[in-house]
This record gives structure tokens, C-alpha cells and sequence, in this order.
């Protein structure tokens, strides 16, 4: 290792030390001051976010290692602008998920002790087939997608420190699981605000270099004729229109089908916290994600790269080129801020489903004795399967199976099929019953994958087609098997 | 803030979920609209191919100012205190939440 290499690893370390401390430190506080049960302090923070706190969760969970690494590393090696324009599609996701979601969520799950995603779907329809079909598929998306982060972000910092991948991995894998499992959702929400704040603090900086380096936009305009002529400045020179189109369906409208997100709307104070969210939420949703893009877009006027394995390596590669090393070390926090704030989420809700939405509601059942003995032990049961899932999922970064990548492919899309229709359209229509639900969750994710082999409509990408399919599947079952209306607790606590 | 009825609160949310949507159109239609009618024009703005920064420049003006209206015309502020937290132990007055009467019984026996 390098003295410049040291002195990132260093701040690196710092900061993620300080994501720990904090983390555990919030989430006691909070568990002293509320007079919730274990469960809800634990999965969902006693449903006591504030605005700020909301905005950035939503956003940080949102944001992945991809929005700060692989995105814009297309930006600038392939892409040119049509990357940056693709990314600003999800300038509404936060409003639009908290707008949507946000209200109806709150008080269902508050009337009903819901804390997850699966939990809400089972007091709206009441169907055993839907909640153990969504939380299974759930659960295995969350593990793929759990490892494809860790493994893009241990590799990140074996190639910037010249530390060993999997001493990364360990060191990514101790810190998100310590805080993960000993603080809960509130740690996790801390934790995601304050990588939150890191991640507009390194989009600034990624910003701000970039500009200083390529000696102004004109400067480097006149270069980006150079190295990426004829692609940089047309949007359909790569893309076809169809898939650009598509992808206001995958990571705009279809986002509000992703549990991860959707569930932040059990866990908010009041309607002034989700408000004050919806704002703070599009600021630094818009900043973050076209920011890190276009300084992308940018950075591909820089250099030569034609010795860079893949894309992936281009921001790393920049970013030491052109910012001073204790400056680099801090930008480089942001995409391990990403990394960690996606998977301290999926982590805490996949065992939420685990232990609430499996575990209790088919094994410990209604049987006083059993009840009383899952409330005494949920809080330790949820510690140590955390860690245990954590570790698991570490050992399986270690050199990722093959089936993992088949369920990455396929795990944003298959998630916004499967919960789409059941939670969008279980918010606001009566007619929605359980066979409706179960039938458009299979059938949209089963015709997704279907149209992701077998059909290539001027590039229109499949999960248009599947959401497509799961709405009329929604909407005509539910039609047809309404008979005398939803029953009378449905109708109560639902709307 | 307005003590609401569930039935008004679930009217409320219908109108705000639909405003919400109207947002996100508007941003999408603006998005996709201004980039193809632009993109081959050759022309320039900020700096940059014309396409791009009137597209989502543009697109994040819409978001922003669509979600300061939002706030002041649509959404409003109401309690959620009456929804109780039932199965998992409420801290307020459970006397309409059967569920967590019926924990508390089950605690006594003990």
C-alpha cells in the first residue's frame, strides 16, 4: 500500500466508525424514550422519523452503488449525456413513492401493527398464499441484490486502498451488520442520513473537480467531440427511443412497487414529517443522482481511458487523477455510503419478513403461550438472525454463485411486478381482492421473465410488459371475483 | 390540525395520491417531450446539447416547484393519534383496540 492509499483507507475506516457509534447510539436513545413493544421499535423505530430523517432513507436506499460507480462510469465512457438523462428520470422517485404511499401506509399499518411491506398486504387481503409467495420472493431478491452491492463495493476498496477484496468485504460486512442488528431501523435511518449528507457532499466535490480539471464546460465540450464523437451529444445514438422511454416505467412510475422504499412509509411521525420529506426528498434526490451523472458525463472529456477493463473502474480511476488524496478519500465515502445504506435496509427488512411475516404468523400462530414467549424474544431472535443473514450474505460475496447473478438480473423488476398491483392498487380500490392479488403478482412477475427472453419490441424493456399484464390481470380478477364486496374489517381498517 | 373521519382521511389521500401522479406526469411528459423534439437540432444551452439541459433542467424545475404546490394546495395535516397501534402494545388509550386488550389479559394470566 501507497502512503496515499493509507490515508484514504483511513478516512474510510473513520468513517465508517462513526456510522456505528452514531447508528447504536440514536437507536438506544430512541428505544428509552418509546413505550412501543420491542417489535415495532426494532423493525420500524417506533414509527418516530422525522422529516429529514425520512427524505434521507428514502433517497440513501434508494441510491445504490450504481448511482455513484457504474452509472456514471457509462456516463463517461459510453453513454455521454443520454446517461445523464436517463438517470433523471428518478429526480421524482422520493416524492412520488412518499406522495403515493406515504399517508395511506402510515395509518393502515398503525391501525393494524403492520411493519413491513408483506404485512400490510396480508391485513388488506387476508390471503396466507399472497403473504408467504411475497415475503419468499422478497426475501431471495434482497439476498442477491445484498451481495451484488457488497461485492460492487468491496471491489471498489480493494482497487483504491490495494487492500485484499475480501478484508474489504469484512470490513464493509462487520460495520453495516454491528449497527444493523444492534440498532435496528433507527440505526439504519440515522445511519442513512448521515451517508445521505456524505453522498450530496461527494457529488459536490465530484462536481466541483471535474469542472476545475476539464478548464470549464466549453473546454469540455470541445473534448467530448474528441473522445466520444457522434454519441455524446445524441440521445438515440445508443439507446433505442423504446428503452429510454421504458425506463420511466422501471425507475420512475415502477418504483413505488419496491418494498424497500415503500415500507419507510410505516415508519414516519406525522403528516408534517412526510411533507417536509417530500421536499427535502426531490432536492437531494435531483442534486445526487443528475449531479453524479453529468459530472460523469463530464469526466469522459478527462483522459484517455482505453486501458480501463470496464466502466466500473472509471470513476476510481478519475477521481484519483484529479482531486487531492484526502479529498478523494472523502468523496470515495459517498459510494460506500451508497452501498451500505441499500443493504442495512434490505438486511433489517428481510429479517422483519423472516421473523414478523413467516415466523409469526405460521409458527407461533395465536397460541397465547407462544405469543408471550415471540414477545419476550423477538428483539434477540431479530439480533441474532440479522447477524447470522449478515454473515451469510458475506460468505456468499465471497465469490458469488451463479444463481445470484440470474436473481440480480431480474431482482428490480421482479420486485416492482410481484408488489405493484397488490399495493398500488389495494391503496384505493374496493374491488381489489385477494385472488386478484395473488393472480397479478405471479402473472406480471411470470410474464416479465417470459418478455425478457422471448420478446424485443423496439427495445421497449420487459417490465413494461409485466406491470402492463399484472394492472389488467389486477383489474379484471377483481372484477370478477368481488362478489358482495371486500369484508367488513378490510373495508375498516384499509380505507 | 383537523380531526378527520376515516372516511374523510381515505378521500383526502385519494386526492393527494392522484395530485402526486399528476407531478410525476407532468415531469415525464416534459422529460421525454422536450428531448426528442430537440435531440438532432444541434442546438446549445448552458453549454450543453440543448436536448439535455432544457429536458432535465426542466424536469427538475417541474419536480420542485409541483412539489412546493403540492404542499400549499393539496396535501394537508392530520392525526394519525387515532390510529392505533394495535397488536404490538399501544401506549395510548386502548379502549377501542380489542387486540391489544386482549394481549393485555393474556399478560395478567401469566
Amino acid at each position: 500500500m501507497t502512503k496515499n492509499q493509507l490515508i484514504i483507507l483511513a478516512i474510510l475506516i473513520v468513517y465508517l466508525l462513526v456510522n456505528v457509534v452514531l447508528g447504536i447510539l440514536f437507536s438506544k436513545k430512541q428505544a428509552k424514550a418509546s413505550t412501543l413493544s420491542d417489535e415495532n421499535n426494532f423493525f420500524i423505530g417506533g414509527r418516530n422519523l422525522n422529516g429529514l430523517l425520512l427524505a434521507m432513507t428514502t433517497m440513501a436506499t434508494y441510491t445504490s452503488v450504481s448511482s455513484f460507480i457504474s452509472g456514471p462510469g457509462a456516463a463517461g465512457l459510453t453513454y455521454g449525456y443520454a446517461q445523464a438523462w436517463v438517470a433523471a428520470v428518478q429526480v421524482p422517485v422520493t416524492f412520488l413513492v412518499l406522495g403515493v404511499l406515504g399517508n395511506k401506509l402510515a395509518m393502515v399499518s398503525r391501525r393494524t401493527g403492520a411493519v413491513t411491506v408483506v404485512g400490510y398486504l396480508k391485513a388488506r387481503y387476508k390471503s396466507d398464499a399472497l403473504v408467504v409467495i411475497t415475503s419468499l420472493l422478497m426475501v431471495a431478491f434482497f439476498i442477491a441484490q445484498m451481495i451484488g452491492q457488497f461485492t460492487g463495493g468491496a471491489t471498489l476498496v480493494s482497487t483504491i486502498t490495494g487492500l485484499d477484496y475480501k478484508a474489504s468485504l469484512a470490513i464493509f460486512a462487520i460495520v453495516v451488520i454491528a449497527y444493523t442488528a444492534f440498532g435496528g431501523f433507527t440505526a439504519v435511518a440515522v445511519t442513512d442520513a448521515i451517508q445521505g449528507i456524505v453522498m450530496c457532499i461527494g457529488t459536490f466535490l465530484f462536481l466541483f473537480f471535474v469542472l476545475k480539471a476539464g478548464g470549464g464546460i466549453s473546454n469540455i465540450d470541445a473534448s467530448l467531440q474528441n473522445n466520444l464523437p457522434g454519441v455524446f451529444d445524441n440521445l438515440t445514438a445508443v439507446y433505442t427511443p423504446g428503452s429510454l422511454i421504458s425506463f420511466w416505467v422501471l425507475v420512475g412510475f415502477g418504483t413505488l412497487g419496491l418494498p424497500q422504499t415503500a415500507v419507510r412509509s410505516m415508519g414516519f411521525k406525522d403528516t408534517k414529517s412526510l411533507h417536509s420529506a417530500m421536499w427535502i426528498g426531490a432536492l437531494t434526490c435531483s442534486f445526487v443522482i443528475v449531479g453524479m451523472h453529468l459530472a460523469g458525463v463530464w469526466a469522459g472529456a478527462l483522459v484517455d481511458t482505453a486501458n480501463l477493463p470496464t466502466s466500473d473502474y472509471f470513476i476510481p480511476y478519475i477521481i484519483q487523477k484529479i482531486m487531492p488524496v484526502g479529498v478523494a478519500g472523502i468523496f470515495l465515502a459517498a459510494p460506500m455510503a451508497a452501498v451500505m445504506s441499500t443493504v442495512d435496509s434490505l438486511l433489517i427488512l428481510a429479517v422483519a419478513s423472516i421473523v414478523k411475516d413467516l415466523w409469526k404468523n405460521y409458527v407461533v400462530k395465536d397460541d397465547a403461550e407462544k405469543i408471550a414467549r415471540y414477545d419476550r424474544n423477538v428483539k434477540k431472535s431479530s439480533v441474532v438472525l440479522t447477524i447470522g443473514l449478515g454473515i451469510l450474505i458475506t460468505v456468499l460475496a465471497v465469490k458469488p454463485p451463479e444463481i445470484i447473478f440470474f436473481l440480480n438480473l431480474f431482482a428490480m423488476g421482479g420486485l416492482e411486478c410481484s408488489f405493484f398491483w397488490p399495493l398500488v392498487g389495494g391503496l384505493f380500490w374496493k374491488k381489489g381482492t385477494k385472488q386478484a392479488a395473488i393472480a397479478s403478482s405471479i402473472g406480471a412477475a411470470a410474464i416479465y421473465v417470459f418478455c425478457y427472453y422471448n420478446v424485443t419490441l423496439i427495445g421497449i424493456n420487459a417490465v413494461v410488459w409485466g406491470l402492463i399484464a399484472g394492472g389488467i390481470i389486477y383489474f379484471v380478477v377483481g372484477n370478477a371475483t368481488i362478489g358482495k364486496g371486500l369484508d367488513k374489517e378490510i373495508i375498516d381498517k384499509c380505507f | 390540525m383537523d380531526k378527520m373521519s376515516r372516511e374523510d382521511k381515505h378521500k383526502q389521500c385519494i386526492r393527494e395520491i392522484k395530485a402526486t401522479l399528476i407531478v410525476v406526469l407532468a415531469c415525464c411528459i416534459w422529460h421525454i417531450g422536450t428531448a426528442f423534439t430537440l435531440n438532432g437540432t444541434g442546438l446549445y444551452f448552458l453549454g450543453m446539447p440543448a436536448w439535455f439541459s432544457v429536458s432535465v433542467f426542466g424536469t427538475i424545475i417541474i419536480a420542485l416547484v409541483g412539489v412546493r404546490v403540492l404542499l400549499k394546495r393539496v396535501f394537508v395535516d392530520f392525526d394519525y393519534d387515532d390510529e392505533l397501534d394495535c397488536n404490538s402494545g399501544c401506549s395510548g388509550d386502548c379502549s377501542n383496540c380489542s387486540q391489544s386488550v386482549l394481549n393485555k389479559k393474556e399478560d395478567s394470566n401469566d
